[in-house]
């Protein structure tokens, strides 16, 4: 049996904005092992969310996939007839958006919005799509589900308003389930009881997740693998600790040495500059402007994925056995150093 | 003593009438010291921003509002407190190129010639890290973090003495967080300004702000140093806040034990109390004898 659910391989999308192509997604691979939650981190325009819409087939209309492949289960969605992705969009795979406020329907009471999608099972009658409807309020954490069935979503608050959706989504018991910054609106108390809520979903419904966060401290919370993105591009990816304590590639330890830590009082360092523009996309590593190691390699020619370990590989030069041997930020190193000693 | 820059007393601002009038910003007293940066942090909701607003004049609150000595009333024109958003986009006229938006706060005036109107506009475009012939573009030709460096060209373009910046990092990408605080603690040191930074994320204001005051539901219930408060929370909201800021290490995030505040009876009789010399918490006369003992042992274990 394939152990992966989720399967994507040299995926690349374009845009058409005003003319010209905006390349969202330049041969993007990865894989998702069933039953564990793969994150994908990355800053705004560097193709997460892309990525996350072109598996459920829901990219905008001046979206283009100019090649690749992704495999759900084993079966290619690319080129699937949109009768095929219904059958599997809320059923097989379900996702989670950033704001819960407009993922809900404002005129629809919200448990209504949870047991048609129970009765998209058709022996399932109404009585029964309401017991199962309060059932999962109640599992993820609505208080009197039962009352709450009949109320509206203005009547919520954003958390609870977020604990709908992830009813919602996991009406049909889905096997995948895309979150997309799921907890990103929301205050850091409520946060840290959806993420708890998220990892005890995943325990009992053996749920596999793409989670998309820009929040490094969320991701290193639920992950259990990483992939790293910038540019349209996967720059390195492997296990949750593996990017944390032994980050390869000069983007991810700028963007971990970037991120301030809340529990020292050491001040983070900031990456000077910006993403490129994606209407003419770097030909080499695409963070090599920003890093000030770069080599003249580094403009010239996307580097190949160096294997760092069994689960652990990073796009970058500097990890040729030719190349200077690179160092980390001293920020970052002694963070890592702290945290070793503990 | 020095006089402190800004000093409020028992400020409340209100919404809604009648029974369903409540309080925002209920009852809040504090003082901000010129040079320094204040963080100001809660959840949403807290009145954070009800604060920031009320200081800059946007409403009219109840209470007091003492501003270098003399009391704040009515409109603040003398262009001494300014404002930094949090969505960069949406505090810039799409319509007006990046020179008249940063300019207008002096434009208005008419003191200033053309010419000396310029001048001004190219040295606050030059402090905040952009260059001179950017006034003449647009904001949508701008990134997000170049945006909000034109946010904070405009707010120091009247030599103010104090900026409430109002979560000016939150809406941007964590690498482009650091540039702009960063920029905002040198302009601070060049240009001698004080801070109040309002922010959810307790990051960002642990290693950037001096002092720190946590607001719950329209009332501050600590006020601390920054290290202070983050080596000892009193207030179990405080607890309860710190606890649930995620940190970036997956073997620390797996051990971790989140706290939830769940407010107590005895709230009502609860009132700002002095807990060391630069320590307050909103407690009852028990609790603030509790504090002052942990806070003493904490003192002694660390020497």
């Amino acid at each position: 049996m394939n152990e992966n659910i989720l399967e994507i391989n040299d995926l690349s999308v374009s845009f058409s904005v005003s003319g010209a192509r905006v390349n969202a997604l330049r041969g993007v691979s990865l894989s998702l092992r069933h039953g564990e939650t793969l994150a994908l981190v990355g800053e705004s325009g560097s193709g997460k969310s892309v990525t996350s819409r072109a598996v459920l087939g829901i990219l905008p209309k001046n979206a283009r996939v100019d090649g690749g492949s992704i495999k759900f289960c084993g079966n290619e969605l690319i080129g699937a007839t949109e009768k095929e992705l219904c059958a599997l969009r809320g059923r097989q795979m379900a996702m989670i958006f950033q704001d819960p406020t407009s993922a809900l329907d404002p005129i629809v009471r919200v448990g209504r919005q949870i047991s048609e999608v129970i009765r998209l099972d058709k022996s399932v009658g109404a009585p029964e799509a309401r017991r199962r409807a309060v059932a999962l309020m109640g599992e993820v954490g609505i208080p009197d589900p039962d009352e709450r069935y009949d109320r509206y979503p203005f009547e919520f608050s954003g958390g609870m308003r977020q604990r709908i959706v992830i009813a919602i989504a996991l009406a049909a018991s889905p096997r995948l389930l895309i979150c997309d910054e799921p907890t990103t609106a929301l205050d850091v108390s409520v946060q840290a009881r959806l993420l708890d809520l998220f990892e005890k979903l995943k325990k009992e419904r053996d749920l596999s997740m793409l989670f998309i966060s820009h929040d490094l401290g969320v991701v290193a919370r639920v992950a259990d693998s990483i992939a790293v993105m910038y540019a349209g591009k996967i720059l390195e990816y492997g296990r949750s600790e593996e990017i944390f304590y032994t980050p390869a590639h000069p983007y991810t330890r700028a963007l971990l040495a970037s991120v301030p830590d809340p529990d020292g009082d050491e001040r983070p360092r900031a990456i000077e500059g910006a993403p490129p523009d994606m209407r003419h996309p770097p030909v080499g590593d695409p963070f090599a402007v920003r890093n000030p190691d770069a080599m003249l390699v580094d403009y010239e020619l996307f580097p190949p994925f160096f294997k760092l370990s069994p689960t652990h590989f990073a796009a970058s030069w500097s990890l040729h056995p030719c190349a200077p041997p690179s160092e980390m930020p001293d920020v970052l190193k002694r963070r890592i150093e702290k945290r070793r000693k503990r | 003593m020095n006089e402190p820059l800004l000093r409020i007393n028992d400020l409340r601002q209100g919404f809604g009438k009648g029974k369903k009038r409540f309080y925002a910003v209920d009852g809040v007293s504090l003082s901000v010291n010129a040079g320094e940066i204040f963080g100001l942090v809660g959840e949403s909701g807290c009145g954070k921003t009800t604060l920031g607003r009320s200081v800059i004049g946007l409403y009219k609150p109840e209470g007091e509002i003492f501003f270098d000595g003399k009391r704040l009333t009515g409109k603040r024109d003398s262009g001494d407190i300014q404002m930094i958003f949090q969505d960069p986009t949406s505090s810039l006229d799409p319509r007006m190129t990046v020179g008249e938006s940063v300019g207008e706060g002096l434009a208005i005036k008419k003191t200033l010639t053309k010419k000396e109107l310029r001048k001004r506009v190219t040295e606050a475009l030059t402090l905040v890290g952009l260059r001179p012939e950017h006034a003449s573009r647009y904001p949508h030709e701008f990134s997000g973090g170049q945006r909000q460096r034109i946010g904070i060209a405009r707010a120091i373009l009247t030599s103010p003495r104090m900026i409430i910046a109002d979560e000016p990092v939150s809406a941007l990408d964590v690498s482009v967080q650091a540039q702009i605080v960063d920029l905002l603690d040198s302009l601070r040191q060049r240009l001698g300004l004080t801070v109040i930074f309002i922010a959810h994320d307790l990051a960002v204001v642990r290693y950037f702000c001096d002092r720190i005051a946590v607001m719950y539901r329209g009332k501050i219930v600590e006020t601390a140093p920054s290290r202070e408060l983050f080596a000892l929370p009193l207030h179990p909201y405080t607890r309860a806040l710190l606890s649930a800021v995620p940190i970036p290490d997956p073997r620390a995030e797996r051990e971790r034990r989140h706290f939830i505040y769940t407010p107590t009876d005895s709230e009502g009789q609860a009132k700002m109390q002095k807990i060391s010399p630069t320590r307050e918490v909103l407690c009852t006369d028990a609790e603030a004898k509790k504090y002052i003992k942990v806070v003493q042992n904490h003192t002694k274990t660390a020497q």
